[in-house]
């Protein structure tokens, strides 16, 4: 691949310029992307410019599942375009603006508190239980793919992986996606058995999450050994004691359902996984 | 028979075009509705064997003329079968539908994956009909392979594949070459199979076992919403053969006895010998066929007593199920009970007139049972 004429700043204020938008600065920056703060007349806007443009299966995809979906809790896609770099074509999305930061950003700070943690599960559910009526699974939920509004409202973003079930199936895994994602994956992606990812593998994700978010643990974690741990969850062995003497000693005894190693352990539709977050606050039935 | 007066604990039938044409089924759920308005009337469309003999089902508007050349595993092939499928359904309006299924060759995940894109599709289809959308609820027919259960958390894996059908009803059935009047006796993949129904009926799942016999004590302490069977032998069991077995009569010319005392079923000669020694299971005292096989027997004349039997174990079958529902403990005692009985008649040097019928399958399904009971899922 021949090399790009312009820097990616350079090209988010060609973009700008184009599209009679204001550069403010950048914001974010990925594996495969890099994330502008843009405004148009007073509307706080971001720019996601695709720096990779060997996985343009990758960014379509993304594209595609923008495209279907429109809910309060993913992030909205308002345009896509692409723009000349030289012999390239490179694909831009243009985002709402999201300033309150990722998940992770608010972990820095410590866990959150029990009322916090069940609006998450609430919000995040009900976009997972959109995506699952789209028949979308997201499959890389986790702290940095969560972020907020200004307003405090949880927002799922990143939806590059995410496979429309009725697609065809990725050629990679998500392993190949970059470091630390692994660490949220359910059983089944890490052993990438496509016959049993749906929804509840994006079910398992957000209970990994959560409990770190509450907890500040991994419900798989022995060690400090990310890899022993990963490896735990890819051999189904049983979440630890200690998660679970924890999430029910905070209330939170749903984690342990979402989390199982098989599906069907888990919650078998998305509507009951909202219902047992709304109904007990946490608490199972 | 399922409306007659002293079989009328059956909440339902599931209906199957191999046995009867379209025009005897309409006035067959006409003449049950009339007898028994809230009856449940499930329609198995029976796609199952491409190449069988497949009696009435020949003329039937929803079998696909290219059946035994088609691509299976093409989902848009099954989507305009089952449109067929749900016109034909017009005529006679079931309470539920069950999904078309095919017997693979293999039980592999992509097949399961298959029968329940086709389960989807068809609920999806019903939902869209004017006429049924409010009338037939959609069951999600899964054929399982019994002996692959027994492998180590296969279970699991089938489990969380079919769980990933959308609506609430799965219409179970359990395949194996195990002969119809054998006892099925394989307890790693009767475990299998009771916790498979055990973790689909825990997530929410309404299961109801197809084909069954005796063993169904087992689904019902593994939690199975309901089970059902029929009154010949190749209707409690599903086997590859079961169409050739058909042709052969399929146990409608041999009597037997149906003991819940011992769960086998024993023929004239035994029942003899047997009550010479033992009491018969109290229930017979309620049981009218019992009654009239017993006063067949001991009628100077020789009565043939072959209807009777069917009865006497439809019967016995819907009266246990109404008792045990999904009760552990009684299902346990079940078992618990027979292998007791069974442990006297050999004490008692008692032999039977079929060599299978030495209670072994007895202590196969208390080992289910107690594994069940000592090790969650």
């Amino acid at each position: 691949m021949a090399a790009s004429t312009n820097t990616p700043e350079q090209l988010a204020r060609k973009i700008c310029a184009n599209q009679g938008l204001s550069f403010i600065g950048e914001v974010g920056a990925g594996a495969f992307k890099k994330t502008f703060h843009v405004k148009r007349n007073h509307d706080d806007l971001a720019l996601k410019l695709i720096i990779r443009g060997d996985d343009k299966a990758r960014v379509d995809r993304e594209i595609a599942a923008l495209k279907i979906c429109n809910h309060p809790n993913i992030c909205r896609l308002l345009e896509t375009d692409s723009i000349e770099d030289g012999e390239h074509s490179v694909t831009y999305l243009i985002e709402e603006f999201l300033p309150g930061g990722t998940l992770s950003d608010h972990l820095a700070n410590g866990c959150l508190q029990h009322d916090k943690i069940v609006l998450l599960a609430v919000k995040l559910t009900e976009a997972i239980c959109h995506l699952a009526q789209q028949r979308i699974t997201h499959r890389d939920i986790k702290p940095d793919n969560i972020m907020f509004r200004a307003d405090g409202m949880p927002v799922l973003v990143d939806l590059g992986i995410a496979r429309h079930l009725e697609a065809s199936s990725l050629t990679k895994t998500f392993l190949m996606q970059g470091p630390g994602t692994p660490l949220y994956a359910s059983p089944e992606q890490l052993v990438n058995d496509k016959n049993l990812i749906d929804w509840r593998s994006d079910q398992f994700s957000l209970g990994v999450t959560l409990t770190y978010a509450a907890m500040g643990i991994h419900p798989f974690a022995e060690n400090t050994s990310l890899e022993h741990t990963v490896e735990r969850v890819a051999n189904r062995l049983p979440a630890t004691d200690n998660f679970k003497k924890l999430a029910h000693e905070r209330e939170l005894d749903v984690l342990v359902k979402m989390v199982e190693t098989w599906p069907v352990k888990r919650y078998a539709r998305p509507e009951m996984l909202l219902a047992a977050w709304s109904d007990n606050s946490g608490r199972m039935t | 028979m399922i409306v007659e007066p002293q079989l009328n604990q059956f909440s339902g039938a599931i209906l199957s075009p191999v046995n009867y044409s379209l025009n005897d089924t309409i006035s067959q759920c006409a003449r049950f509705r009339s007898a028994k308005p809230e009856i449940d009337i499930i329609f198995d469309p029976q796609l199952y064997v491409p190449s069988a003999n497949r009696g009435e089902l020949q003329h039937w508007p929803h079998k696909p003329n290219d059946i035994d050349t088609a691509d299976q595993s093409s989902l848009e092939w099954w989507r305009a079968t089952t449109i067929k499928i749900i016109d034909v359904c017009h005529s006679f309006k079931p309470s539920g539908l069950c999904s078309p299924a095919f017997l693979p060759r293999t039980f592999d995940d992509a097949y399961y994956n298959l029968l329940v894109d086709v389960g989807d599709v068809t609920a999806q289809q019903l939902k869209e009909d004017a006429v049924l959308k409010d009338v037939t609820r959609p069951f999600l027919t899964a054929l399982v392979g019994l002996p692959d259960l027994g492998r180590s958390q296969r279970y699991l894996q089938v489990g969380s594949i079919l769980s990933r059908y959308r609506e609430k009803d799965i219409y179970l059935v359990f395949v194996d070459d195990e002969k119809p009047r054998n006892e099925r006796s394989d307890s790693g993949a009767l475990e299998g199979a009771a916790r498979l129904i055990r973790v689909l009926s825990q997530a929410g799942f309404r299961v109801t076992v197809g084909f069954t016999s005796s063993e169904m004590v087992l689904w019902k302490a593994a939690g199975a919403a309901n089970v059902a069977t029929g009154k010949f032998f190749n209707l409690r069991r599903f086997t590859r053969g079961r169409w050739d077995e058909e042709e052969s009569s399929g146990g409608r010319n041999i009597p037997y006895w149906f003991e819940p005392a011992l769960l086998a079923f024993i023929r004239e000669a035994d029942v003899r010998r047997y009550m010479k020694e033992f009491q018969i299971d109290p229930s017979h005292d309620a049981n009218p066929f019992s009654k009239s096989i017993l006063e067949k027997l001991d009628a100077p004349e020789q009565k043939a007593w072959v209807a009777d039997s069917w009865r006497q174990f439809l019967y016995w079958f819907a009266h246990c199920e109404s008792v045990i529902g999904n009760d552990f403990t009684k299902c346990s005692g079940m078992v618990s009970n027979a292998a007791d009985t069974w442990h006297a008649v050999k004490g008692a040097k008692l032999r039977f007139e079929e060599e299978r019928n030495n209670g072994e399958w007895i202590r196969a399904w208390d080992i289910v049972l107690s594994e069940l009971d000592r090790r969650p899922d």
